[in-house]
């Protein structure tokens, strides 16, 4: 059995994850597998940095500040700076508002903008930065070690898909690295509440 | 209190139907949605366990309405907010009508002076939104429905009932569990209260939590909890 959900590109064809068929236990199996096969294929071709270090290149990369009287948002900037903060603490009320508007975006229109304005409006037509898929992913990935809620899980689930079906055009070695500490992460949920639950 | 019921044809419509008319309801207005769609062909192993849960899966709905003889009106769409439904519905004496499907309501129709009830298959608020009974299985263990008047809202509406289950020991979550306790929450709601319309709880629609459409992953782990625990 194959896991077909990373299978085509996702950027260009969302899946929209209506009515999908029931297959049995091996359908986890197959998602293990190619999941894993995610993470080999990463470290057999480059060394994946630490999640401290690419956390500190993150912050190098987007030392923005973000101001709460701001009209117009870049993605990246804004989805970086949340996810730093949530490494130590929690975020602030706008950023909440941010996170569930963004996650509601994607799984609505399967597709994240480059920019969008104060009312949370595409300001742009690019949906094809890879890294703000990532980063917001690595935020739900926190938001579900945090809160355990399932709706959290359930779009970094959709999310890696999407990434997954894009892996093959990802050279950015932070970008790598942070997919190969979501995509632990994510397995490592998923295993979790297969011991939990079955 | 005069009541009318809005079909589509799908199973929880043929759920819907099929449970009424066993339980000897009767409704004063019965509409049919119908856009002619091929019947989606079942297996042998659904329609059995659709019969005991107390409906015939490869009945249409045409087929019911027409053994049982039951006058209805049939539009050759599926579109709740389509003008000649919207100005048909505004006709009739009934202001009440069970929702079965056919999109978000939008302005027209939410303004019209009709109240849709809606069976919701999750206990809100906190599920609201999509797939809620895989999430509730994944979460508590059990499912629920909650019957409410719809709103502007996704799922905020006053409710007027609400009914927990277990959850099933079986794999046809979408075909037969999730029409099937939404079917068995309507008979109940009709039943068993005088004027099932009129005593409501009003929601804060910024209580509780909305999902989406669930993940194949999730729904797998959900789906072998129900027939590994048995």
């Amino acid at each position: 059995m194959e896991y077909s959900y990373t299978n085509t590109d996702l950027l260009e064809f969302p899946q929209k994850y209506q009515m999908t068929p029931f297959e049995g236990r091996e359908f986890l199996s197959s998602y293990e597998k190619t999941r894993q096969r995610i993470l080999d294929k990463i470290k057999n071709n480059q060394t994946v940095n630490s999640l401290s270090y690419t956390l500190k290149l993150l912050q190098k990369q987007f030392l923005i500040d973000i101001k709460s009287d701001q009209k117009i948002f870049v993605t990246s900037n804004q989805l970086s700076s949340i996810l730093l903060r949530l490494q130590h603490q929690k975020e602030t009320q706008q950023e909440t508002k941010f996170i569930m508007a963004l996650l509601k975006k994607f799984e609505i229109k399967k597709r994240i903008f480059s920019e969008y304005d104060h009312e949370l409006k595409e300001n742009s037509t690019d949906f094809k930065i890879l890294t703000n898929y990532i980063l917001l992913a690595a935020i739900c990935a926190k938001k579900f070690q945090d809160n355990g809620n399932p709706k959290f899980l359930n779009t970094l689930l959709k999310l890696n898909d999407t990434i997954c079906s894009q892996i093959d055009s990802i050279n950015d070695v932070n970008n790598l690295s942070l997919i190969y500490y979501i995509i632990n992460l994510e397995l490592e949920y998923i295993r979790d509440l297969i011991r939990k639950i079955l | 209190m005069s009541t009318g019921i809005i079909l589509t044809p799908d199973v929880r419509s043929k759920a819907y139907i099929q449970k009424i008319l066993h339980h000897q309801i009767h409704f004063e207005y019965i509409i049919f949605m119908n856009d002619n769609r091929t019947e989606k062909k079942y297996s042998e192993d659904i329609i059995k366990l659709s019969k005991n849960h107390g409906f015939d899966i490869s009945q249409s709905v045409m087929n019911t309405l027409l053994k049982n003889n039951l006058d209805f009106k049939e539009f050759s769409f599926v579109d709740i907010n389509n003008p000649i439904l919207i100005k048909y519905l505004q006709s009739l004496d009934t202001k009440f009508f069970i929702f079965t499907g056919g999109g978000i309501l939008k302005h027209d129709i939410l303004s019209s002076g009709v109240k849709f009830i809606h069976l919701h298959s999750g206990i809100t608020p906190y599920y609201r939104g999509s797939s809620c009974f895989y999430y509730s299985i994944l979460n508590a263990n059990y499912a629920g429905v909650t019957a409410f008047i719809m709103d502007k809202n996704l799922d905020t509406g006053p409710v007027l009932f609400q009914k927990k289950f277990q959850k099933p020991n079986h794999k046809y979550l979408d075909d037969v569990f999730d029409p099937y306790i939404r079917a068995e929450t309507l008979v109940e709601l009709l039943k068993n209260k005088t004027n099932p319309f009129t005593e409501s709880i009003k929601q804060n629609p910024l209580d509780g939590e909305t999902y989406y459409i669930i993940h194949p992953v999730l729904k797998h782990i959900a789906i072998l909890s129900c027939i590994t625990n048995d």
